[in-house]
């Protein structure tokens, strides 16, 4: 009888539930569609900027994310593989070795990070290939007796003067103390960055960077890319749990740890969308509360006769919640049916801002919405528990109406 | 002992600011079973007040009410509310009935909440109605019955959960004098045959008259108490 009556009620005064239910639409999808910008734009950033290159754990030499050295270094061994590929949910993993030099072209020098990748591994599990602009990738096989292959970050390129087919100078220190010096060709240049940390990066195949370097069969870092990125701390959890029996000088840590410049401004910059929440909690709250009021004022008579006839006060209390419980559910499912619209364009055409924005070192020309699933839950809790604990106030309000004041006013 | 209603020394004082009305002035007497009675007064003589304070509606200045052999004056507010819904019928002036429920769960709701079972709920609403004359209109809406239609319908809610007595605020008020006539008729049926107590208030010459039992208040106190 109770949600019988609530549900009758919502019908009785339709321009009044309307203009009720039209404050919790709009701020449902207000909210979704900034949630959907916010959570859904980072997460598509954060792919982004996985997939670029880092991945979503990282396994190293328990030191080498501190300090990162030459020496801490691990052996990719077969136990690990094995660990690593009995893990469903990853999907690549990819050994890097890295280290610093000096590159020189005929008489321009500059500072460089050598990395060591194994290019095909490495192309299918980043965006690697598509960076590169003039010439070639890396080819897979490495030949010892040929002049070995780099690619150049657009930036080293641009310092160096260099040009498809120069040839490059590097100098470094190897493993075993030495030093170590070899000729090189430019086979590749790559197009501008959005990493600014990548503009000193100058890339060639692992067996010749380890033998470049004397580190026989030591690498510094093992990429794992998976299918989601919200699975990066569970992934990183298991795996540390797999590899501690195996290695007691590794860790394994997520991009968040990795890149923390990076997760920390993005984290700052997501927070500020919580103003948006309490804008729309407002305004679900000021329009509830409004007509609620109103319809109770309307009632008071009703109220005293049920009251009279030996409701309990917690009755009517139920009743008026209920009644705004249900048309909230009714708005929320509008709500999220408009929103889907609503993200549509956004995740279609994105938004481009005025000026290009730089969190953590990458910058963002334009943003894109995308379906995640909290654009819809978050809205669909904040509009109606907003409700229900607004319509609270009219109802006991109206709970405690007195039966003879009620009946003597009509 | 076959009373239903006992009052003593009932007194009412309503305090406005400076301003203090004596509403009920040392009203006392006692319904019997099966009386017809109507309360009689020039408006604002204090027949609403004395009947809010029979039902604990209203509480008294001074003066105690036994309902049904016991003294409403030191129940909880929840007994009061059960109390009251379990032994008093109440019929007001005018829109008795929630609008948002049909005829049948209008009549149904006091029975609804003393629990008891849908099949006989259903078995006493359809023949209440027949006997207020209203059979086929269960589950019309309230907004779609006339004034008097309406009226009926309260007086079926009323006694559909056989209380001890029905409290009748001026029940002809809004209704033309057909109307009223009528659902007058049917209430001295109800009395009659079924032997329920009724107690108006009323300005209404029609019920004076066919009243069993006539008091007249003036300004807060019985003036006459006459039975016929
Ligand atoms: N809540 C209140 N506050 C102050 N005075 C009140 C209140 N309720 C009633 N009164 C006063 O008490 C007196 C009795 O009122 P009551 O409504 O009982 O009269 P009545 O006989 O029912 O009148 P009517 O025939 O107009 O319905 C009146 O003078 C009225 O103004
Ligand atoms: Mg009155």
């Amino acid at each position: 009888m109770l949600w019988k009556m609530a549900f009758r009620n919502i019908f009785r005064q339709k321009r009044r539930s309307l203009f009720t239910a039209l404050s919790m639409i709009i701020g449902f999808v207000m909210l979704s569609v900034t949630m959907a910008l916010s959570e859904g734009g980072y997460g598509n950033i954060i792919k982004m900027f996985t997939k670029d290159h880092t991945g979503h754990v990282q396994i190293h030499h328990k030191e080498y994310l501190e300090r990162p050295g030459l020496y801490r270094s691990l052996v990719y061994t077969k136990k690990i593989e094995k660990i690593i590929t009995e893990n469903r949910e990853i999907k690549h993993a990819v050994p890097r070795v890295f280290s610093g030099g000096l590159a020189f072209i005929d008489e321009k020098t500059t500072g460089a990070r050598i990395v060591g990748i194994q290019p095909a591994q490495e192309a299918k599990a980043t965006t690697i290939l598509n960076k590169v602009e003039k010439g070639e990738y890396l080819s897979d096989h490495w030949n010892p007796d040929k002049k070995a292959e780099v690619l150049l970050s657009h930036g080293m390129a641009s310092i160096l003067k260099a040009k498809v087919g120069s040839e490059l100078v590097l100098i470094s220190q190897g493993a075993d103390g030495s030093i170590a010096n070899d000729l090189f060709t430019v086979t590749g240049i790559f197009a501008k960055d959005f990493d600014t940390m990548d503009r000193m990066n100058i890339y060639m195949h692992i067996n010749k960077a380890q033998e470049f370097l004397v580190l026989n069969n030591k690498i510094h870092e093992i990429a794992l890319f998976l299918d989601d990125y919200l699975d990066s701390t569970k992934v990183a959890k298991q795996l540390k749990k797999n590899l501690a029996g195996v290695e007691s000088t590794l860790a394994v840590d997520t991009w968040m740890d990795v890149e923390q410049t990076f997760y920390r401004s993005m984290e700052a910059d997501k927070s500020g969308s919580w103003i948006m929440n309490l804008i729309i909690i407002l305004i679900v709250g000021i329009g509830v509360l409004n007509t609620v009021l109103m319809v109770i004022l309307e009632r008071t008579r009703e109220y005293g006769i049920l009251l009279a006839l030996g409701s309990r006060p917690y009755m009517l209390i139920g009743m008026i919640v209920v009644e705004t419980f249900i048309l909230s559910i009714i708005s929320s499912i509008i709500g999220a049916l408009l929103s889907l619209l609503a993200i549509w364009p956004l995740k279609v055409y994105g938004i481009t801002y005025p000026e290009p924005v730089s969190i953590g070192g990458i910058t963002i020309e334009s943003i894109n919405g995308a379906y995640v699933p909290i654009a819809f839950w978050m809205p669909i809790v904040v509009v109606i528990s907003t409700a229900v604990i607004v319509s609270l106030i009219p109802a006991f309000k109206a709970a405690h109406t007195d039966p003879v004041k009620a009946m003597r006013t009509f | 002992m076959n009373s239903v209603i006992e009052l003593q020394k009932m007194n009412k004082i309503y305090k406005t600011g400076e301003i203090e009305v004596h509403a009920v002035n040392d009203v006392s007497f006692t319904i019997e079973r099966g009386e017809f009675t109507a309360i009689a007064g020039p408006s604002g003589s204090g027949k609403t007040t004395l009947l809010n304070m029979m039902s604990g509606l209203e509480s008294s200045t001074s003066g105690s009410v036994i309902l049904a052999g016991q003294s409403i004056a030191k129940m909880s507010a929840s007994d009061l509310s059960d109390f009251r819904r379990d032994h008093i019928g109440f019929i007001f002036q005018s829109y008795n009935l929630i609008p948002v429920l049909s005829v049948q769960e209008n009549i149904e709701y006091i029975m609804l909440l003393q629990g008891i079972p849908k099949e006989e709920r259903r078995q006493r609403v359809s023949k209440i109605l027949s006997e207020v004359g209203l059979s086929g209109v269960e589950k019309r809406f309230p907004p779609q019955l006339s004034g008097g239609q309406q009226q009926r319908v309260a007086v079926a809610r009323a006694i559909v959960s056989h209380p001890d007595i029905i409290l009748a605020d001026e029940p002809t008020a809004n209704l033309d004098s057909k109307s009223g006539s009528d659902l007058l008729d049917m209430m001295k049926e109800l009395n009659t045959n079924r032997g329920v107590t009724f107690l108006f208030s009323t300005h209404d010459s029609m019920i004076m008259e066919r009243a069993t039992r006539l008091i007249t208040l003036h300004d807060g106190a019985v003036a006459s108490d006459v039975t016929k």
